[in-house]
């Protein structure tokens, strides 16, 4: 490895290394704005200037010398150089103290200020601001400039929760490149030139039409200044003022790194955390702005007992004599207790040994797939990141998962950045270009809708609903034999795994929701590694323990023979027959509605534990200062259900519950690291028949953002608008729908109205497609309704 | 020791006898306070009538007692308190922890608080102690239990001491009473709005 | 055999160094002039093609033997030498190359291409020919200035004419290979002259200068290997295959080869493009082909406004213009647009126009150029011509010059800075007087910036 000197400090870097990282790597600083870790390197800022100078070769090879000194005479640069685009060499030297090299700092950091406000007490990003601290650390410490700055609109809402200040903009091009480098759709640039450029989004004049994508929140955490902000915690409180928690989000099973920042028991805001292994940097918006439901209005945060009809407020002391009431005569064996997918492994297991101190077989957790996902060979998102090929069947990715999303597009780069240095991942890696060339080819798509993906994919094709076991067996047909006869895109994915040395097939709800235990056997026959997408949170985590029914249990949704049931998380509708119901929810929708008891639930912020990823990766969960009011997480509630019916619990918190997985992972569950461990051990996964939804003639397409996030925030629903249906026209007709037709559709037990859409063109499946919460759930249109009008 | 020195002391005591006493009854007679005599805090405004506080935590986060609590929001064209784009919509202080160093007002950059000199804010309950936007706010006289005892009997608020404030705090008081117009410009802005003379309801 | 022959050879004649000398003869600017100089009926009549034919017979490294051997260098303002950047291109790669030629002539003071683009069309693509057969392209582009309307649908036309004729196509004069030549229209940026920020430009997005490395050879418009080439230096590349490298190599001094448009502007008698041969004394170009200059002058530029300016001295005007000894006297010999400065324009009048000019030109993408010039060095200017100044902003100019030179992301902010440093070493009790007296030193044309 080449060895550079920087200052008085010799160092050896790999080759290909920038001078930047170099002197990070050294232990020295400079100052920079436009590098960052998963971002090219372009010069912009013009920041982080060095003196440099490299020792040159004679034609033969030797070292050319200095004849004063007898060492290889230095060359160098002429002034300074921008360390950040600068490649090291041998003998290198770097000098980041020298009098020229801290006048060059000073002097740019002077200009970069010039036209920058004096907003820091009312800017949000003061007291986190990367400009701030240069400006103390580099600058001169007053300003020479004695001319009126440049004005420009200081509120400029890039969409619903992006609001630009055009003045603060030091023209880092730190987003524009984000949104061309990371989920590779272009959605700013700069406009004009010279001393007039800014930044803005050539989607749409106005708010309503801008869609800056599912990953637009990004750019707020890696502007370096305060001119992209979260609209959603504007103003809401001072960087210092926040209590900071970096924990796991559990909204969907990426196990994105995230820090919940919280002030007076609110949750202002949430930041992507670093896990370079899993999310890097990034984050999607549901994961980011998805949090105001924690504390709408709607959110229970008291225990509601049903007086006289009607559910009223009650302490949990009332509660549970209400519990014990209600469920006093019944069979304890005859209880059904069902969970949400998306609570912890303590959770978890605290629900399992309820069920068995019961003695029930009526234990269930949703949705969740048929088949046990570690059973098949997955790679991770490292991995993932690295293949020669990956396959996608039956996916929208951008939408169910967008961690495995973006490590898609870093393989069809090809450059992972991984490079370690003392101060962690390269932050001017040179092996990343502006505009870099993607191996499309190197990514398949195949889904029975056509998905933002297929604009990458270099193979793409939309087949039936159903479709995946036939596309299969094509695809292993295709490949074992290339004379095989099937579709072009078919064949070439074949021809594609063939070739391939690292393929990972990755496997999203549309297949799996159905019969994920066939798909997943006919998936592994191909010779990839597999990574299928969890139905929830922590759907990967939730198998290795016993939270499926027993023989002749009943599985959740299937409630024949049950009297009386505990649901915890989110349920459509009170199941018939029910004689008694308890509800352990955020908010108060659904079958809550119709419960005879609602405890309230503690939000996945607002508790400790541990989560298991798509890729089978513990994670930690770690409690934020947020104020919850009386609600409890799922142990609590099981508590006071066991105190209901007098069961002696093993479990009554998450330490005794940490305890009782230790021995089952051979993990230290108190001390699970924040960038996630794989166990030593892992127990036979289980495994039981599919949950069966009550089916419908709507096809439920998957989409980020969750139905609590859009009950509890306002901003969220009026974002998103009225959900599109998608339909042919075949089914249009049949249906007696036009385009541009309000509709409404029962989904999963709930009206909602949407917006016909008609589409004359193959890629729209053979059912009507509408976004939802989850796939494979029911929804049924009204066409009655639609015969009717809407005027 | 002689003569001579007791003379000279009990000269001094028998001197003392016949000069006017530095104590005062205090209430009955107003105490004089120095004109730099730090007591309660005063929210000032601008000329125009707009708040000067931008609701920029720096107070808060100067204090070393950590009395003040403010909440920040944002200006809109109906709702426009302060210059510029955010205004304190909670502006709290704790005066049981404050311990008037003026820390606050060294650190707030737009001079928005300023250390008054009012000191009898004595009162009953915890609560009562913390002092909003409502009671600190430039214009407001006395603490809140003169003001309540003032409402009761229906006279003006009483105080206990005179005082010949410093300069900032006399400019302060007296912009405030020659605050001209109902329609008022943001500084650097050019733009005309109808400031928002009412103080907002506090919504938790 | 051959020592005999190399002894017995006749003395080499000495090198043509100026205009006057009999065996000079223009041929770059031979047509130009001449009515419908600029169809192809025209320019068959007068040899064009010729050189192409014989650059398409031989391989592409003849070609680039034969540049090399001429000595041409680039004629766009760095002086590289054209044989050796053809030979920079990859030689055994799948990839399509291609041959962009930089027809974004902004440089204030430089108009060369233009005459010639507008009256020997022909002549271009032809060169284009010769170059694209050098490094193994098919196609080629001219990148020509937006607002060059009457050279842009002349070439266009040209194109069209050689392609009906077989000059140009799939068959390009009958040898076998695909030669397409397309016109590309810039909307009117400096920056376009960049060749990186060109490239970006011609691909459709944004003209910022890209990063090098990679260089264009490795990869260049649409990824793939491209070298970028003046209009003159292309148009040199036909004019040494019609007549040789070594009627090319006759002219110049010694490391600078060759015919080299010089343009003359400001008070001269008679401004305009003289075709000389390198070597050529300034004195020469001024008082000879110009006509003299009509006022005192202190100052000219030697290669356009981006040059660092010579004084107007004896010993400056005795000087063979070539790219050494232009390099010796710390300037450029650039695109050779002369610029003179009467002595009665004040230079901090002369220099706001120029800083003024920059700054509107920068293109936004790094800091120094966008903010130091841009937006506090136009100011300061302004500032001093407007009669605000003071002694303070004169050092702080002198700071800023410092702290931008060399310290931007591409050429345009020194660009900006070489001149104005230049002009502020020269004149620098210009520069104190107006910041003290808030009046200009010399009074001429001090009412430009009324009209503002």
């Amino acid at each position: 490895m080449p060895k550079v000197i920087v200052n008085d400090r010799e160092i050896e870097v790999a080759n290909g290394t920038s001078a930047l990282d170099a002197l990070f790597h050294a232990g020295f600083d400079v100052p920079y704005f436009c590098s960052n870790e998963y971002l090219s390197p372009v010069g912009a800022c013009r920041m982080c200037l060095v003196e440099a100078g490299s020792p040159r070769k004679n034609p033969d090879g030797s070292w050319m010398m200095d004849d004063a000194t007898g060492q290889p005479k230095l060359f160098f640069f002429p002034g300074t150089v921008a360390s950040c685009t600068l490649a090291i060499s041998e003998g290198m030297v770097i000098k980041t103290t020298s009098a020229p090299a801290v006048k060059a700092q000073a002097g740019m950091m002077e200009f970069t200020l010039i036209n920058h406000p004096l907003d820091c007490p009312t800017c949000d990003k003061g007291g986190a601001c990367e400009l701030q601290d240069r400006a103390y650390e580099y600058g001169y410490g007053e300003a020479r400039f004695e001319f009126t700055r440049r004005h420009a609109d200081k509120h400029h809402a890039l969409s619903d929760f992006i609001v630009l200040d055009k003045e603060r903009c030091i023209h880092c091009k730190r987003c524009v490149r984000y949104f061309e480098e990371i989920p590779g759709e272009e959605k700013l640039d700069f406009i004009e030139r010279g001393g007039h450029t800014y930044i803005d989004s050539m989607e749409s004049e106005d708010l309503a039409g801008r869609n800056l994508g599912n990953f637009s929140g990004n750019i707020g955490d890696i502007c370096p200044v305060g001119a992209l902000l979260d609209n959603v915690a504007r103003f809401r409180g001072r960087n210092w003022e926040y209590d900071c928690t970096q924990t796991t989000a559990m909204n969907n099973a990426d196990g994105a790194s995230i820090w919940v920042d919280a002030r007076t028991g609110r949750i202002e805001r949430i930041r992507a955390g670093s896990n370079s292994s899993v999310n890097e940097i990034w984050i999607n918006d549901a994961t980011r702005y998805g949090h105001e439901w924690v504390d709408a209005d709607s959110r229970l945060k008291t225990p509601l007992v049903r007086k006289n009809g009607k559910l009223e407020p009650a302490s949990w002391d009332e509660a549970v004599a209400a519990i014990k009431a209600g469920l006093i005569s019944t069979d304890k064996t005859k209880l059904g207790v069902y969970s949400s997918a998306d609570i912890t492994l303590e959770e978890g297991v605290a629900l399992e040994k309820f069920a068995a101190a019961l003695g029930t077989i009526n234990v269930d957790h949703f949705p969740r797939l048929n088949a046990a996902l570690s059973s098949v060979n997955r790679p991770t998102l490292d991995e993932l990141a690295r293949a020669d090929a990956v396959i996608v069947i039956g996916a929208d990715l951008y939408e169910e998962s967008g961690t495995t999303y973006l490590r898609i597009e870093e393989m069809l780069k090809g450059v992972v950045s991984d490079l370690k240095y003392n101060h962690g991942t390269a932050l001017a890696d040179l092996r990343l270009k502006e505009r870099m060339d993607r191996k499309r080819n190197k990514l398949a798509v195949f889904a029975p809708i056509r998905v933002k993906q297929m604009e990458h994919a270099g193979i793409s094709e939309v087949y039936a609903i159903g479709g995946e076991l036939e596309l299969l067996k094509q695809l292993l047909a295709s490949k074992s034999n290339s004379n095989f006869e099937t579709t072009p895109a078919i064949s070439s994915a074949a021809k594609l795994l063939a070739g391939a040395k690292n393929a990972v097939i990755v496997l999203g709800s549309f297949a799996l929701a159905s019969d994920a235990a066939s798909v997943l056997a006919a998936a592994a026959k191909l010779g990839a590694k597999i990574l299928p997408i969890p139905a929830a949170a922590n759907g990967a985590g939730l198998e290795f323990l016993n939270l499926t029914p027993g023989q002749n249990g009943r599985t959740y949704g299937q409630f024949e023979g049950l009297k009386t049931a505990f649901i915890s998380g989110y349920a459509a509708d009170r199941p018939k027959d029910l004689e008694f119901l308890v509800v352990h929810t955020t908010q108060l929708v659904g079958a809550a509605l119709k419960a005879d008891v609602v405890l309230p639930q503690a939000s996945n912020y607002e508790k400790r534990g541990t989560t298991v990823n798509l890729e089978g990766r513990f994670l930690p969960v770690q409690q934020a200062a947020v104020n919850g009011g009386e609600s409890m997480d799922l142990i609590g509630a099981i508590s006071a259900l066991a105190d209901a019916l007098d069961v002696k619990l093993e479990i009554r918190g998450t330490r005794s519950a940490g305890r009782e997985l230790n021995t089952r992972f051979g993990l230290d569950f108190e001390n699970i690291p924040l960038e996630g461990v794989f166990p030593s051990k892992k127990p036979t996964a289980k495994a039981a028949a599919t949950l069966r939804f009550g089916g419908g003639d709507v096809l439920l397409t998957p989409r980020m953002w969750q139905e609590k996030m859009l009950i509890g925030s306002a901003r969220v629903r009026e974002s998103i608008g009225l959900d599109n249906l998608m339909l042919s026209s075949t089914d249009a007709s049949k249906f007696g729908v036009k385009d541009g037709e309000k509709l409404e559709v029962n989904v999963n037990g709930q009206d909602r109205t949407v917006i016909a859409r008609v589409f004359n063109t193959a890629s729209v499946p053979s059912l009507p497609a509408l976004e939802g919460d989850v796939v494979g759930s029911s929804a049924v249109l009204k066409v009655a309704m639609a015969a009717s009008g809407d005027d | 020791m002689g003569v001579l020195e007791i003379a000279k002391g009990m000269g001094v005591t028998l001197g003392k006898l016949f000069t006017k006493p530095v104590t005062v009854s205090y209430p009955e007679t107003p105490a004089r306070l120095q004109p730099r005599y730090r007591g309660r805090h005063i929210l000032t405004r601008h000329a125009n009538g707009l708040e000067k506080c931008i609701g920029c935590s720096l107070c808060a986060a100067a204090c070393p007692a950590y009395a003040i609590y403010v909440e920040a929001a944002e200006n809109t064209p109906t709702n426009t308190l302060s210059a510029g784009e955010r205004h304190a919509s909670v502006y709290e202080i704790n005066m049981l922890r404050c311990i008037f160093c003026g820390m606050c007002e060294e650190a707030c950059p737009t001079g928005a608080v300023i250390l008054g000199n009012e000191f009898e804010m004595a009162d009953y309950k915890t609560r009562d102690m913390v002092y909003g936007k409502e009671d600190m706010i430039v214009g407001v006289e006395g603490s809140k239990p003169q003001r309540r005892e003032a409402a009761k009997n229906t006279k003006p608020v009483k105080r206990g001491f005179v005082v010949t404030p410093r300069r900032e705090v006399e400019e302060a008081i007296n912009a405030n009473k020659n605050r001209s117009s109902s329609v008022a410009t943001i500084p650097g802005s050019g733009v005309g709005v109808k400031p928002n003379l009412e103080l907002n309801e506090v919504k938790r | 055999m051959t020592a005999i022959l190399e002894n017995t050879a006749p003395e080499k004649p000495k090198s043509i160094t100026s205009g006057l000398d009999p065996r000079f003869k223009p041929r770059l600017y031979e047509h130009v002039g001449v009515p419908n100089s600029w169809t192809l009926e025209y320019a068959l009549k007068n040899g064009a093609y010729e050189g192409a034919k014989k650059a398409l017979a031989g391989t592409p490294e003849q070609v680039q033997d034969e540049a090399k051997k001429s000595g041409l260098r680039g004629r766009g303002g760095a002086g590289f030498p054209t044989g050796v950047k053809w030979s920079f291109m990859p030689k055994e790669d799948s990839k399509p190359h291609y041959l962009v030629c930089n027809a974004d002539e902004s440089e204030p003071g430089t108009y060369k291409d233009r005459y010639l683009m507008e009256h020997d069309p022909h002549q271009l693509i032809e060169g284009m020919l010769v170059g694209m057969h050098a490094i193994r392209a098919n196609v080629g582009y001219i990148y020509i200035r937006g607002e060059y309307i009457l050279a842009a649908e002349r070439l266009e036309r040209a194109i069209l004419d050689a392609r009906a004729a077989g000059l140009l196509g799939d068959n390009a004069m009958g040898f076998g290979k695909s030669m397409q030549v397309f016109v590309h229209r810039g909307a009117g940026a400096y920056i376009c002259g960049e060749e990186t920020a060109l490239m970006n430009s011609l691909e459709g997005l944004r003209a910022n200068p890209r990063l090098k490395p990679p260089f264009p050879a490795q990869a260049g418009i649409f990824g793939m290997p491209t070298t970028v080439n003046n209009v003159v230096s292309i148009a040199s590349g036909a004019l040494i295959m019609r007549h040789g490298s070594d009627w090319f190599a006759s002219m110049g001094t010694e490391k600078s080869k060759g015919n080299f448009l010089f343009h003359i502007s400001g008070p001269v008698k008679r401004p305009g493009v003289y075709e000389l041969p390198l070597g050529t004394t300034y004195r020469e170009i001024i008082y000879t082909w110009g006509g003299g200059p009509t006022e005192v002058i202190k100052a000219f530029n030697p290669g356009g406004s981006s040059t660092p300016m010579l004084p107007f001295t004896d010993e400056i005007l005795d000087m063979q213009a070539d790219y050494e000894n232009c390099a010796a006297k710390g300037t450029f010999l650039g695109t050779g647009g002369i610029i003179l400065i009467p002595k009665n324009c004040d230079i901090v009048n002369m220099m706001y126009n120029y800083v003024r000019f920059y700054a509107h030109e920068s293109c936004g993408k790094c800091t120094p150029c966008r903010e130091g010039i841009g937006t506090w060095m136009v100011r300061l200017m302004q500032k001093l011509i407007s009669g605000r100044g003071d002694p303070n902003d004169v050092k702080i100019l002198e700071d800023l010059f410092g702290n931008i030179k060399g310290k931007a992301f591409c050429l345009l902010a020194d660009s900006c800075i070489m001149p104005v440093q230049s002009a502020y070493n020269l004149f620098k009790e210009e520069f104190e007087y107006i910041a003290q007296n808030g009046k200009p030193m010399y009074s001429g044309y001090a009412n430009r910036w009324n009209v503002e």
